[in-house]
């Protein structure tokens, strides 16, 4: 897994671009393991305009630190919880997906 | 700076409207003029809070038009955006101007139109005051950031279900009590806890209401406001701080900082401390906000907030009754306009004209108003006249 954090804020990003979005900094890669642990999750019911429900919302702690906001794969039908580990499986449309370990 | 009072308030009643956006605006404000006792053209400045109205109903630059409509004039129309604290930093930009001499006379508004979007384009529509780039992207809704934030807080404080579910039945009691608020019933713990689910742990009634409406506050120097209005209200605080939006970006997730920066300094500002509140209207966005804002705020320590509605603490006739106008949760939630609509509870109560939801002899009254996922809070805090 391909991390880009920011020199400035600490922002993680899994897409690389010139500067920070958030806060204007540098750049730096960083590659992680893609392991982490489950911060929070919440299934979501009633979702956003054009994504189909259910979908499981995870907030993930990356080993190497920093928290970011990511799916768990649609067809991972292990109950999550807060601690369970978890591994990046790739980028979709939505954004990072996650799996339970 | 001198000292600000309130002259007037004036509201429409929440829910559905068929009036325009510019209408329900027009309508509040007018009604706070006349609160106040005055003419249109007495007014010299003119804040207004709106959120989205590009987004909901097509229309932008909506202070002047709301200004126009109310017979203002040329005045100085300043529109306020900070997502659900819209309201909150209307009043305090108005709060500032007549503080530092600027203008004797300020009117504020707050106003929001919904209720014509869909419920799927609503929740995009407000998912816009997160961090739409790292959370809006990857399917977060408002109720699935409390969800998360839910979770968290139940995880590391023990927070039940239960004492979460509370905050909607206290809630909804009061606004049952309220004329103009959107949802005037009870609701049980029963179908609190079995309601159908939005983001788990939160359901359909721990959501606030996808409401139109609109609230309105006519501002004037502390030294004058008794030939204005018999019962003025003075404005002992009014503080804003701000945080990223992005829970990714946030240490503890439990916690809300802007609120916990915003409230010390709106204490600092009154000097006064957390037992002289008589009551609050506390921003909950979702019944977990309200638990967050009451530890943030200092009236529980961390982790103690559920308690307050389980244990009566914060129901009328409890030490500190809170939202006793119902709420965001059962009076309405028209984004722009509730930070204006708890000022104008507010007022109210210290004068002693709430009706049935009157807090006997209350004094003081805080108001805390939140943007979004905690990147904008707005905390005001009133006196009434000795």
């Amino acid at each position: 897994m391909e991390t880009f954090v920011c020199a400035g804020c600490g922002r993680i990003y899994l897409e690389k671009s010139e500067r920070c979005v958030h806060c204007g900094s540098d750049m730096e890669e960083r590659p992680a393991s893609g392991r982490g642990i489950v911060y929070s999750f919440s299934s979501v019911h009633m979702g956003a305009q054009g994504m189909p429900t259910p979908y499981l919302l995870v907030l993930v702690e990356l080993e190497e630190g920093g928290r970011i906001l990511a799916r768990l794969a649609d067809d991972d039908e292990s109950e999550p919880s807060i601690g369970g580990k978890v591994i990046f499986s790739g980028l979709s449309d939505t954004g990072p997906v996650f799996r339970m370990l | 700076m001198r000292g600000v009072s309130i002259i007037g308030v004036g509201i429409t009643p929440f829910g559905v409207r068929e009036e325009s956006l510019v209408a329900l605006g027009a309508i509040a404000c007018r009604n706070a003029l006349e609160d106040a006792g005055l003419a249109p053209e007495q007014i010299e400045a003119f804040f207004l809070g709106n959120f989205a109205g590009q987004a909901f109903v097509g229309q932008n630059h909506i202070a002047p038009m709301v200004a126009h409509a109310t017979g203002l004039g040329a005045v100085p129309c300043t529109r306020l955006e900070g997502a659900c604290a819209s309201g909150g930093l209307a009043m305090r930009q108005g709060v500032l101007a007549v503080a530092s001499g600027q203008v004797d006379f300020a009117l504020i508004a707050g106003v929001e139109k919904m209720t014509s979007a869909e419920t799927d384009e609503t929740a995009s529509i407000l998912a816009a005051a997160g961090d739409v780039a790292v959370e809006a992207s990857v399917g977060s809704t408002f109720p699935a950031l409390f969800g998360l934030i839910a979770r968290r807080h139940m995880h590391e404080h023990g927070t039940t279900r239960e004492e979460i579910a509370h905050v909607a039945v206290k809630n909804h009691a009061h606004g049952k009590l309220n004329p103009n608020a959107h949802m005037q019933k009870d609701v049980t713990l029963p179908q609190v806890m079995d309601a159908r689910p939005v983001a788990d742990p939160l359901g359909l009634f721990d959501c606030s209401l996808i409401s139109d409406g609109a609230a309105a506050v006519v501002l004037c120097p502390a030294e004058t406001a008794s030939a204005h209005h018999e019962k003025p209200v003075e404005v002992l605080a009014s503080a804003q701080a701000s945080d990223s939006p992005a829970l990714s970006d946030k240490r503890d997730i439990t916690t809300f900082y802007a609120t916990q920066k915003a409230g010390e300094e709106a204490f600092s500002q009154a000097g006064l401390s957390r037992e002289d509140v008589d009551l609050a209207e506390i921003h909950d966005c979702f019944t977990m906000a309200e638990i967050i804002a009451l530890e943030d705020l200092g009236f529980f320590a961390r982790g103690e907030g559920g308690r307050g509605a389980v244990e009566g603490m914060t129901k009328l006739g409890g030490a500190m009754p809170v939202n006793t106008s119902g709420g965001l949760k059962s009076k309405g939630h028209p984004v722009g306009a509730t930070g204006v609509a708890q000022i104008h509870e507010l007022t109210l109560q210290l004068r002693g004209e709430a009706g049935a939801r009157q807090v006997p002899g209350a004094e003081v009254g805080l108001a805390h108003n939140l943007g979004g996922s905690g990147a904008t809070c707005a905390v005001h805090i009133l006196g009434a006249t000795a």
